[in-house]
């Protein structure tokens, strides 16, 4: 995450509304100097993390903003994979050791630096002058780089900007997000992050309106930011995406509104991740996606297959069901396919299920596995929102069940 | 289908969460006035401090608390020295004023063994948050010779092991508490001073950790209790239950002491470097008159460094300024000159104090010696300052860290090799204070390496003339 020094030289309030400068392709010089910065770090493969920072720090000659080159190059460092060097592990007990044999051999005397190495280095299959020079190579900035993203300059930038957005988000005291799709990823982070949530029916999307805890009771309710800064990135790698933020800035309160998408339009500075598809769960949902789109039935009834994964709120507890279809008329109903499960899963499905109520949901269920207790369990929710199956779903079977529970939302 | 959060139980129950008191399956209208309805959680919440209370009136009402177990603390207090009267009397009235509030003692009086006695008393895992990393260090070290290694954790930076006694910062109390404060019914806060009313900014943030934390039992430490400025500590923690004055107490005596300043030359190729750096960074200053303008140093400093972010030949002065000082820190003769003082004192175990972390690696790795850093994880300082004590190890290298609030009382020779405030008396005058603590009738000493013909030199001038006002009475020759 940028410093706050690399963020605020950017950043500016007008009136209530806060404004980020994000660096933007404008001349066309921009992208060819970002991918020659990630061909300076991928040729310095296999060097250390302050060897590779100190070669950012050197192309400052090249820039006049050298706050814009600090956060490219954190953005850029934070995005490589470093790596301990080999034998790091064992350096701790070989420092430990030097240092009680230099203890029983004290004071030290001119021409015997190497002594209380000699020892150690031998252990470890090195000679005592390497493992003096070598002794504190377990320290964060002697990883060496492993690897660099296969990106271009254009990416990077997209992603610099993403970070100046964060460090924003760092003053935040309430985050309401929108997406299209990417949910499953986005709850995730959000229960990573320690936030908590609720979730707001926007037309056919949702709105998550995201909250630190116990900020209602803090002196300082801005020290959730940091967490709101982590869930971010991964709303970023939805296709569509919206964050509006109430931040605190020196006491006084400001908004902050920031759109994403995949595709960076010309000219615009682009901020995001990279766009990541949601791949299907098992086997029967690619199978069921592949019949409804083979089907030329469905849709010319009106329905249309979603795999926004939009989530459904349920007696305060949430689903993110595999697919949502959609009639041209605004009828709705989620799907979701029961192939396989423990006692524990089923129970607590069903758990969600019962809590649904009324709610649109159809169950898809593997006969095969339903019975003796998963049978009973089964039972309890009745049969009008269940499709049985044997192999695999059968997209007809599906769908008259949908037509019947289907309802405007 | 992912499961985001479990629907709240139906039946009355509280718990605590993420900081908040939580009250499930009652109306607003028959919970405590205090609590107020959360949408989140479709229950009633208060701050996590009001969980006694909540936990009290769930009581009365016969509601079962989900997971709230006791966290007992058992091992038996290692630690064989015997109190003074003021500890004794101290964690008396503290018991007696239901193991909240705060005990006012002088410096050098023992306020950590006030601590261990509460924790022993109480027979209750204990949170201990403290102002810096530094006394992180000290409190994880005194609580492992006092009750056991195995049973102490800290809680910082990359270091989080929670344990049943664990040390934390200020900084780092709110997430460890918000995650784990059920487990932690007793907290300790060293130098509560820092709680007062006239805190600002970030310093003010610092009670929203006890404001979270469930834990009823709350002891409060320091030497200098703001008075008149204790509103958020009294209702943070509870009164003052104790206090002796300075004045009170005879027995915090110090060593004398002898300080010596001795000039290092730079080699010829570092005298090059310096004065082209020299160069560089004068002839920007005078063009540029940013050193001349009205304002204050600082402020005249700080607009240097911001305009070096955008005009590229502040930047390189900039640099130049950088390299000036690298030289000096890292000046070759410097090292001889540690290794020489060294041998003069085969006897006396010492502390080498540098400038920076690169300085005292290299000073680590060519004497051989361990080296003390923020970035040296709590037990392996534990480990260096075990060994320091019990003579296994000789010297250390350190970085501000050991600067204030250790202890290795042995340790009578300190060379200082490098400081980070460019002459700042304080910590000149701390460094100092480490090696006063009275061992009979050994003298400490103060060597300072100074680089001859650099800013090293007026730096060292400035840091004298602070420590001077200390020496009186003392031996203070050299300077």
């Amino acid at each position: 995450m940028l410093s706050r020094a690399q963020v605020d030289a950017f950043v500016r309030v007008h009136g209530s509304v806060l404004r980020v400068a994000y660096l933007a392709d404008e001349n066309g010089r921009i992208i060819p100097f970002l991918d020659r910065l990630l061909r300076l770090v991928r040729r310095l493969k296999g060097r250390s993390l302050d060897t590779v920072a100190e070669a950012l720090r050197r192309q400052e000659r090249r820039v006049r903003d050298a706050s814009r080159l600090a956060g490219i190059s954190r953005a850029l460092l934070e995005w490589c994979e470093f790596a301990s060097p080999p034998g790091a592990e064992q350096l701790p007990v070989a420092r430990q050791h030097a240092f009680a044999v230099r203890g029983g051999a004290w004071p030290p005397v001119p021409g015997d630096s190497l002594l209380p190495y000699v020892e150690s280095a031998q252990s470890l299959g090195m000679d005592a002058a390497e493992l003096q020079r070598t002794l504190y190579d377990d320290r964060p900035g002697a990883r060496v780089l492993l690897s660099v993203p296969d990106v271009t300059g254009r990416a990077l930038l997209a992603r610099y900007n993403l970070e100046l957005a964060r460090g924003v988000l760092r003053d935040a005291v309430r985050v309401e997000l929108l997406a299209r799709g990417g949910w499953r990823d986005v709850f995730r982070a959000v229960k990573a992050a320690g936030l908590m949530h609720e979730l707001v029916r926007s037309g056919k999307r949702y709105r998550l309106l995201l909250t630190g805890p116990a900020a209602a009771f803090l002196v300082r309710p801005t020290r959730y930011g940091v967490r709101f800064a982590r869930v971010l990135p991964v709303l970023a790698r939805a296709p569509g995406w919206r964050v509006r933020a109430e931040l605190v800035r020196d006491g006084e309160t400001c908004q902050f509104v920031l759109s994403g998408r995949a595709r960076a339009i010309e000219g615009t500075a682009p901020v995001g991740g990279e766009p990541k598809r949601e791949r299907f769960d098992s086997a029967w949902e690619r199978q069921f996606a592949r019949d409804f789109r083979a089907s030329s039935w469905a849709t010319q009834l009106g329905w249309h297959l979603s795999r926004e994964r939009s989530p459904l709120s349920l007696g305060g507890a949430v689903f993110l069901p595999d697919f949502t279809l959609r009639h041209t008329d605004g009828r709705e109903a989620a799907v979701e396919l029961v192939g396989f499960w423990t006692p524990e899963y089923l129970t607590s499905k069903v758990a969600k299920v019962r809590a649904a109520g009324d709610a649109p949901l159809v169950l898809v269920v593997a006969k095969a596995l339903a019975v003796g207790h998963a049978a009973d369990v089964l039972a309890e929710l009745g049969t009008d929102r269940i499709v049985w199956c044997r192999a695999r779903p059968r997209l007809g079977d599906v769908m008259r069940v949908v037509e019947r529970v289907a309802r405007k939302v | 289908m992912y499961l985001v959060w479990v629907c709240p139980a139906s039946r009355p129950s509280i718990t605590f969460r993420s900081g908040l008191a939580v009250l499930h399956g009652v109306a607003p209208a028959d919970a405590p006035s205090w609590m107020q309805y959360d949408v989140r959680l479709n229950a009633m919440v208060a701050a996590g401090a009001r969980y006694p209370e909540l936990r009290a009136w769930a009581v009365t009402q016969g509601i079962e608390a989900l997971a709230d177990s006791a966290h007992s603390f058992d091992a038996p207090l290692l630690d064989l020295r015997a109190p003074r009267e003021a500890q004794q009397e101290g964690v008396r009235r503290w018991m007696a004023a239901g193991q909240r509030g705060t005990v006012v003692l002088p410096t050098g009086a023992g306020k950590t063994l006030v601590a261990l006695l509460a924790i022993r008393e109480t027979g209750l895992n204990a949170c201990v948050i403290v102002p810096t990393r530094a006394l992180v260090s000290q409190w994880f070290t005194q609580l492992a010779d006092a009750f056991g290694a195995e049973h102490v954790g800290a809680f910082y930076g990359d270091e989080k092991e929670v344990r049943s006694l664990t040390v934390t910062t200020y900084h780092s109390a709110f997430a460890l508490l918000e995650r784990h404060g059920a487990q932690f019914p007793l907290i300790i806060c060293d130098e509560v001073h820092h709680l007062a009313d006239t805190a600002d900014g970030d310093a003010r943030a610092r009670i929203d950790a006890l404001r979270i934390a469930p834990a009823p039992h709350r002891l409060g430490l320091t030497a200098t209790y703001p008075d008149g400025q204790d509103a958020t500590l009294v209702h943070a923690l509870g009164p003052v239950v104790y206090r002796r004055f300075i004045g009170e107490m005879t027995d915090a005596e110090l060593a004398r002491f002898a300080l010596e300043r001795r000039y290092v030359e730079l080699t010829p190729a570092e005298r090059a470097r310096y004065d082209t750096a020299t160069d560089r960074f004068e002839s920007y200053a005078m063009q540029s008159g940013w050193r001349t303008a009205s304002d204050e140093v600082d402020v005249a400093w700080k607009r240097f460094v911001a305009s070096a972010r955008r005009t590229p030949a502040a930047r390189r002065a900039l640099q130049a300024f950088r390299e000036r000082e690298r030289v000096v820190r890292m000046a070759e003769a410097k090292h001889d000159e540690a290794a020489r003082i060294l041998r003069m004192f085969p006897n006396e175990q010492s502390v080498l104090f540098c400038g920076g972390t690169d300085v005292a690696m290299e000073v680590s790795r060519r004497l051989a010696i361990p080296l003390i850093s923020a970035s040296t994880p709590a037990s392996e300082r534990h480990a260096i300052l075990a060994a320091m004590r019990d003579g296994t190890l000789r010297a250390v290298a350190s970085v501000k860290v050991l600067d204030e609030g250790w202890d290795v009382p042995n340790a009578k020779l300190g060379i200082v090799l490098g400081d980070s405030t460019r002459g700042g008396a304080r910590q000149h005058t701390q460094r100092l204070g480490r090696l006063l603590r009275k061992q009979g009738d050994q003298v400490a000493s103060l060597f300072e390496v100074v680089a001859a013909g650099t800013w090293e030199f007026f730096a060292s001038q400035k840091r004298g003339a602070g420590v001077r006002k200390v020496a009186e009475g003392q031996l203070g020759f050299g300077l």
